[in-house]
């Protein structure tokens, strides 16, 4: 009889503490699952829609998730780049990030090989974040002829659109002159691709988007063109 | 002997209880608190520091820095209704910039001559809820005790540290034009005027601003 009444006690006790805590993780679980789960990450770059976040542990690469608030689903788009990540023999990183509702832009940069055999790739990658679905991969420019190069070099800053026209400004590689870096302006939207201004005067962060008005600076003047 | 086992099993459980209903407050605290609580919302804009949503009523508007994880009622959305015969009070075209929220606070009050009208541009911090700055969004024209600012806001661009530029429109008899403004530490200014300007066309790159008159681009220093 003791016995019993031992038992029926500790169980009673299992029962209430087990109680809480599965109502609470319940709860926990409603609550986190709509909005991407973020725990030790830092924000890249968020609008009404979703978020661009990175992990941060230690001695761990940084990897660039996006995520739309809608889907709660978290997309792996690439590795942060950080000191050393590119040691030696090939690598890769993502940077720029730009995002439009739930799509997002960014620069996508590896390097293959070393010394002359190596071969660098500059693109931009347009993708869904709802679904993780890339929609465009564009070379940043048109690298010389024989170069070992694809695209034509590093982007400086990107603007999207919520339909998926991009425009960004690289810096065009090789640099003919060692004080005087070279800048293209790009667009690439339903009427094609196409270089909108080219020159050492053009000012590298200069690019800004209202609506379809892309907007850029060279030699100290505004220049705009339309994003289709 | 009985009595005390029976004693002691309810101490177990009151003990039992206690402890996991403090465990289960913590946890909810511990991982609500430093996000901002966005169940049920409408999120309207949203940056790297900071989120602005609506409950799902889209009634009014709500600011919180993620750093805090604390929300600031901004004022009511602009819904049917909002505005009825003895007047209204709405805010609109919300932007972000770091911590930072600039909103447009539109609000009339009484009837016929004795109506009152107040157009402000509003900045606030949104780690602490201060009001930064409340700033007309123009000269009426012609000048009128009863009304505050010139018009509404097309468009509006905020920095970082607090500048902020905006186009309003404003009327002189049946004519619409447009200016652009802009609030930086060297003061406030209007910056073009014309009944050309393309109302959605302001940008903000850094620190550089553009908006479109007579169909080309133009450019200030947003300081």
């Amino acid at each position: 009889m003791r016995h019993i009444s031992i038992t029926a006690c500790l169980s009673l006790v299992v029962l209430v503490m087990a109680c809480p805590t599965a109502t609470v993780a319940r709860t926990v679980r409603h609550k986190t699952h709509p909005s991407c789960n973020r725990n030790h990450t830092r924000i890249i770059t968020a609008d009404a829609q979703a978020v661009i976040y990175r992990t941060v542990e230690a001695f761990e690469p940084s990897i660039v998730y996006g995520c739309t608030y809608s889907q709660g689903h978290p997309y792996k788009l690439g590795e942060f780049p950080t000191i050393g990540s590119c040691g030696s023999g090939a690598c890769g990183s993502i940077g720029q990030e730009v995002l439009a509702g739930q799509l997002v832009a960014y620069e996508h940069f590896s390097t293959m090989g070393r010394e002359e055999l190596r071969e660098d790739e500059f693109l931009i990658i347009v993708r869904n974040v709802r679904n993780g679905h890339v929609l465009r991969r564009i070379p940043t420019g048109i690298s010389a002829p024989g170069s070992r190069l694809k695209g034509a070099g590093p982007t400086t800053v990107i603007a999207l659109k919520s339909d998926g026209a991009v425009a960004w400004i690289n810096e065009h590689l090789p640099r003919t002159s060692e004080t005087e870096p070279e800048y293209e302006v790009h667009a690439y939207d339903k009427t094609g691709n196409r270089v909108l201004a080219a020159g050492t005067n053009i000012a590298p962060n200069s690019l800004a988007l209202a609506g379809s008005t892309l907007y850029w600076t060279q030699e100290g003047k505004p220049f705009s063109a339309t994003l289709h | 002997m009985r009595h005390i086992s029976i004693t002691a099993c309810l101490l177990l459980i009151t003990l039992a209880m206690t402890s996991s209903t403090t465990a289960a407050a913590h946890t909810v605290y511990h991982k609500t608190h430093p996000t901002c609580n966005r169940n049920h919302t409408h999120i309207i804009t949203a940056d790297t520091q900071a989120v602005v949503y609506s409950l799902f009523d889209a009634e009014n508007a709500f600011g919180c820095a993620f750093s805090q994880g604390h929300q600031y009622e901004l004022g009511p959305l602009p819904i049917e209704g909002s505005c009825g015969p003895n007047g209204c009070l709405v805010i609109n075209h919300i932007v972000l910039a770091g911590p930072l929220v600039a909103y447009e606070y539109f609000s009339t009050a009484g009837q016929g001559e004795l109506r009152e009208e107040e157009t402000l541009i509003v900045i606030r911090d949104l780690r602490n809820g201060h009001i930064l700055h409340r700033i007309p969004t123009g000269t009426p024209i012609p000048p009128s005790p009863r009304v505050i600012g010139s018009g509404p806001v097309e468009s509006m661009v905020l920095k970082s540290d607090g500048s902020v530029a905006w186009i309003n429109e404003y009327s002189v008899g049946k004519i619409t034009s447009y200016e652009v403004h802009a609030f930086d530490k060297t003061g406030s200014r209007v910056l073009a005027t014309g009944t050309n300007i393309v109302p959605n066309s302001l940008a903000l790159a850094g620190s550089t601003l553009y908006w479109i008159q007579e169909g080309k681009p133009f450019s200030a220093m947003l300081h």
